[in-house]
């Protein structure tokens, strides 16, 4: 099942719906990249709200749209980690430095916007 | 009487809890062992069980009886006992007497037995002190009746005192255990109570630290900061521990990890009050706080937090 990414405002928002697989993971990094690379994109929130597990090769994926993202000058935001699992994270060492996060999709497009008008 | 649920249906259900109430109480095999030592309690005594059991069988539920009526029918007695409750103490005191072995089944049968007393009954210690003196006294007339042998009669009184005594350690472990048990519970509460989160504006919360943090406490603390992170949409939270006195390696990678964690769910996190004896610590540690924003006082991290949020206090305009 493909992540769908929608087209708001200038921004890619990639809304997860259910537990991502490896390959499913793969697949969305492929999809923004182009996404990002064909028009010009103000920002990516990736929505995450609905896993329970971030395991260290979703964080690793994560991590490297985020990269990518930036590359094209455009600012990548992941909303919507949840109390239990950013934890679990932490304990793992799993800490995405140098990638933006926000609390859900309006806090997200509040910080893309804020990133483009300094 | 069929169909009135028995001691031992209830017993079978709490046999699994007894284990861990065992070990919340630390009641372990030495202690056990060291108390019948004490007692003088040994083979011998056990030994002896399935005789005075036989003996004493067919006057039981006389005795128990003479127990219950005491305790019970004494209109200024402290000790009422409903009638549906005489049925639990016949089962209590029959498993007493009626046992041939003092071993963990023994021990963690009459633990299990005292403990739905407690729930049911809820006596209090002079109750078990009268309840098990009628028990003992009301046995040794009945043995004296049985036996015409003085001597032997002694050695099985004996017996009963040391096993009755016994009893009563176990009863009295457990009613106190119940009492901890409370005042436990309240501790907890009263803990939770003082790691309040307060919203001082949209998006700034504070959370003021008091007292001992030790590993649990951090641990409830996180669970309520990112939960507060979530609830009330915080996006800067200043934990202030002006009032921690010390903390340990573990505490503080906890709460390390706490901010990285708020991070995660985009919020930042300042910590405040840090004293001298904590900063040593901290440093002693070799804990990494380049993640970490500190700031010496609340006042300075709340202006900080305002700054992170975009906000700024200015003096209100003065009235014409």
């Amino acid at each position: 099942m493909k992540v769908p990414i929608l087209r708001q405002d200038g921004c890619l928002i990639a809304a997860v719906q259910d537990a991502l697989s490896d390959a499913e993971l793969r697949d969305l990094q492929q999809r923004l990249a182009e996404q990002v690379g064909d028009t010009v994109v103000r920002g990516v929130v990736i929505d995450v709200t609905v896993l329970d597990v971030i395991d260290s090769f979703a964080t690793r994926t994560l991590s490297t749209i985020a990269s990518t993202v930036k590359l094209r000058g455009a600012e990548a935001v992941i909303v919507g980690i949840q109390p239990d699992v950013a934890f679990a994270m932490v304990q793992l060492g799993l800490a995405l430095d140098g990638v933006s996060t926000a609390l859900d999709l309006d806090e997200g497009l509040a910080l893309v916007r804020e990133a483009g008008s300094p | 009487m069929a169909g009135i649920p028995t001691q031992e249906d209830a017993m079978y259900d709490q046999l699994s809890d007894v284990a861990a109430m065992r070990e919340e109480m630390g009641l372990s095999k030495r202690e056990i062992e060291q108390r019948k030592s004490w007692l003088g309690l040994d083979d011998t005594d056990e030994a002896k069980l399935g005789r005075i059991g036989r003996i004493v069988e067919p006057h039981l539920e006389a005795i128990i009886d003479s127990i219950v009526d005491a305790l019970a029918e004494e209109n200024d007695s402290p000790f009422r006992i409903q009638h549906r409750d005489r049925q639990l103490l016949r089962d209590y005191f029959r498993a007493l007497g009626s046992t041939d072995g003092l071993g963990d089944d023994f021990v963690d049968a009459r633990l299990a037995m005292v403990d739905a007393l407690q729930e049911r009954v809820a006596p209090d210690v002079s109750w078990y002190l009268a309840a098990y003196l009628h028990y003992l006294l009301a046995l040794g007339r009945r043995l004296r009746e049985e036996s015409a042998d003085p001597e032997a009669t002694q050695a099985v009184h004996r017996t009963l005192a040391k096993l009755t005594f016994f009893d009563l350690g176990l009863a009295i472990d457990v009613y106190a255990f119940g009492r901890g048990r409370t005042i436990r519970a309240q501790q907890r509460e009263l803990e939770e109570l003082s790691t309040p989160v307060l919203q001082l504006r949209d998006g700034l919360l504070i959370i003021p630290i008091i007292g001992m943090l030790d590993a649990r406490r951090a641990q409830q603390l996180t669970e309520q900061l990112l939960q507060a992170i979530r609830r009330r949409r915080g996006k800067v939270v200043v934990l202030d521990v002006t009032g921690v006195a010390a903390v340990d390696s573990r505490v503080a990678n906890h709460l390390i990890q706490t901010v990285d964690a708020a991070r995660l769910m985009g919020a930042t996190a300042i910590v405040t009050g840090v004293s001298p004896e904590v900063a040593q610590t901290l440093v002693g540690l070799g804990v990494d706080l380049a993640n970490v924003t500190t700031v010496a006082d609340l006042q300075g991290g709340i202006d900080e937090a305002d700054r992170l949020l975009g906000l700024k206090v200015v003096p209100a305009e003065p009235t014409p």
